[in-house]
């Protein structure tokens, strides 16, 4: 898949699902992780990320190209305004998916290692487990059963922070 | 191993300082709940980098378990400590102890509202402190003899409720040698003289609500962006305010020699915000404004008695702006006037008008505007006023029919 028209410079990225993703270079980086490695000259033309699947690797360069194309903090005052409320808007839509992708796109991000991102990861993963119920929360975050507290430990657990459960 | 396998607990496999990051997105209450989660959960809360109380719960149990949280918390530093307590008192022993425990665990940022009379004097003598948030309640000048010293702090925000703490404030920001941010707002406390002398200063915001005039010295030469707001019953006396680039006031203003003033202190800013809140002055007064040689964007928003005169002055003033926006100005009075600023001839590109009345001095105002403005680019004008539609229509087509002095002028409607 083919994402942009001009003559800047390309990156490829592979998916572990082995689609190629080809981009501007100031996309990816985005990406202080594929930053440190066109610095250090050890990208090829091909970076394979053998661990993130091309749903999720298509969600983190759309999220990368909207945040590359806008102007940085430091430009005039009058444009940044505007432009901080759009990329707000962006963010917020582009979080407003499921569970499980929210937490592959942090992971990925967080291997990728572009902060902003995981920032709204985190933020999205924290608003939607706020003040809910910890059965509520284990089956939002689907947390693995055979890794549950004994009712020994969890009495214990709640014993010690019992003013958190109030 | 990909990330994406299904039926996955996908967090588990993540490194402790992303959880952490997240539950320290939340109140701590919130958090340390995550503790009876599973195993994996048991004891991440205690990374959690930002603490934040209140006293949604009763204080005699709070007490207990926010120390508890401190001597637990393993994180190497804390980004946020936040006590939120409007309805009880902390026994002072216990505040104390708590603020030890936050400045041990190397915290940078401290909130504290508190209806306490005094403050730990550790407070303001922490190194790794970056930014801090205080409301003053009571008379702690009385009982501080102690020094200010808060080497990092950037950013500083005091609200300050009580006439006798206004010195304290001040000890407060003159111990912060590299203060970038300052917002003080201010209750009570008449001080004759307000002095600000900062030189690492960029911003700075004053809310004053008081009723006895004072004076105002900004000796500040790094500021860019200065913030005026409450009522203005200042007279300043700006020393050095070279590198300013945006003002706003949004004031009551009760004299408009005070705004005259003003106004001559920050004459070489580039961006102007006005909102007048005060609607006695509605009959012509006479604002002496200074010449704003660098201004390209100007806001006007309010009461202002003959207003849109008002406007032909400040074009009058401003030679080089760019961008002019009206919104819900008053004015019912247009008097065309003799000749035309030179910032319509060379500069003005974009007008945005937002009124409240299609009234005919609108128009009037509106028809100087086009007919002599001969690099405007855009006109947009917003009719909030117009209830019917074929109202509307007339008015926009009574608009359109304007001569227009730049021939590439777009006109929008909204």
């Amino acid at each position: 898949m083919s994402t942009s028209s001009s003559s800047s410079k390309k990156i490829v990225l592979k998916s572990a699902d082995n689609e190629t993703f080809e981009i501007d270079e100031i996309v990816a980086l985005e990406s202080q992780a594929i930053k440190n490695m066109i610095e250090d000259e050890c990208a090829d033309n091909v970076i394979p990320l053998g661990n993130i699947d091309s749903k999720t690797l298509s969600k983190i360069i759309e999220y990368c190209k909207k945040h590359a194309e806008s102007p940085k903090k430091d430009d005039n005052a009058d444009i940044d305004e505007k432009a901080v409320e759009d990329l707000k808007s962006f963010d917020a839509e582009f979080a407003k998916v499921d569970m499980p992708l929210i937490q592959d796109i942090l992971m990925a991000a967080n291997f990728l290692n572009i902060d902003n991102l995981i920032g709204l990861m985190c933020r999205t993963i924290a608003d939607r487990i706020k003040g809910k119920t910890p059965e509520e929360i284990r089956k939002i975050l689907n947390i693995n059963k055979n890794d549950l507290l004994s009712p020994e430990q969890e009495a214990k657990a709640r014993e010690e922070n019992s003013w958190a459960f109030d | 191993m990909s990330f994406t396998s299904e039926n996955l607990d996908r967090l588990t496999s993540l490194p402790e300082d992303i959880l952490s990051q997240i539950l320290s997105l939340m109140p701590t209450k919130f958090a340390v709940r995550t503790s009876i989660l599973s195993k994996r959960w048991r004891y991440t809360w205690t990374l959690i980098r930002n603490l934040d109380f209140d006293d949604s719960i009763p204080i005699y149990r709070l007490c207990l378990f926010v120390y508890r949280v401190l001597v637990r918390c393993e994180t190497t530093q804390l980004d946020t400590f936040r006590l939120n307590f409007s309805k009880y008192l902390i026994p002072w022993r216990t505040l104390s102890k708590w603020i030890r425990e936050a400045i041990r665990l190397n915290v940078c940022e401290l909130d504290i509202q508190v209806k306490n009379p005094k403050l730990p004097l550790s407070i303001f003598t922490c190194k790794t402190l970056t930014k801090l948030r205080l409301h003053l309640n009571h008379s702690y000048s009385f009982n501080w003899d102690g020094s200010c010293n808060l080497p990092c702090l950037k950013t500083l925000d005091i609200v300050v409720h009580s006439k006798f703490s206004i010195e304290y404030a001040f000890k407060v920001i003159h111990g912060c040698p590299s203060l970038e941010t300052l917002s003080l707002i201010l209750y009570r406390g008449d001080l004759k003289v307000y002095n600000f002398k900062i030189p690492s200063l960029k911003r700075l915001k004053l809310k004053f609500f008081q009723s006895s005039v004072n004076k105002v010295v900004l000796n500040v030469s790094s500021l860019e962006y200065l913030f005026l707001g409450g009522n203005l019953f200042s007279f300043f006396f700006m020393e050095n305010l070279s590198s300013l680039v945006e003002a706003k006031v949004s004031c009551e203003i009760r004299y408009i020699h005070f705004l005259s003033d003003f106004l001559k202190g920050i004459s070489g800013v580039k961006s102007l915000y006005l909102t007048f809140k005060y609607q006695y002055w509605r009959d012509n007064p006479v604002v002496y404004l200074p010449k704003f040689p660098n201004l390209k964007y100007l806001e006007l928003k309010g009461h202002a008695g003959t207003a849109l005169n008002l406007i032909h002055k400040f074009l009058e003033s401003s030679s080089e702006l760019e961008h002019l926006y009206i919104e819900k100005l008053d004015g019912r009075h247009w008097n065309e006037p003799e000749s035309v600023p030179t910032c319509m001839l060379m500069n003005l590109k974009t007008i945005e008008y937002d009124l409240i009345k299609a009234s005919k001095c609108n128009i009037h105002f509106l028809k100087f505007m086009l007919g002599n403005s001969k690099v405007l680019k855009k006109l947009t004008v917003t009719n909030r006023a117009m209830k019917s539609l074929k109202g509307n229509e007339r008015f926009c087509a009574r608009l359109s029919g304007l001569p227009k002095a730049s021939r590439d002028c777009q006109l929008h409607f909204i």
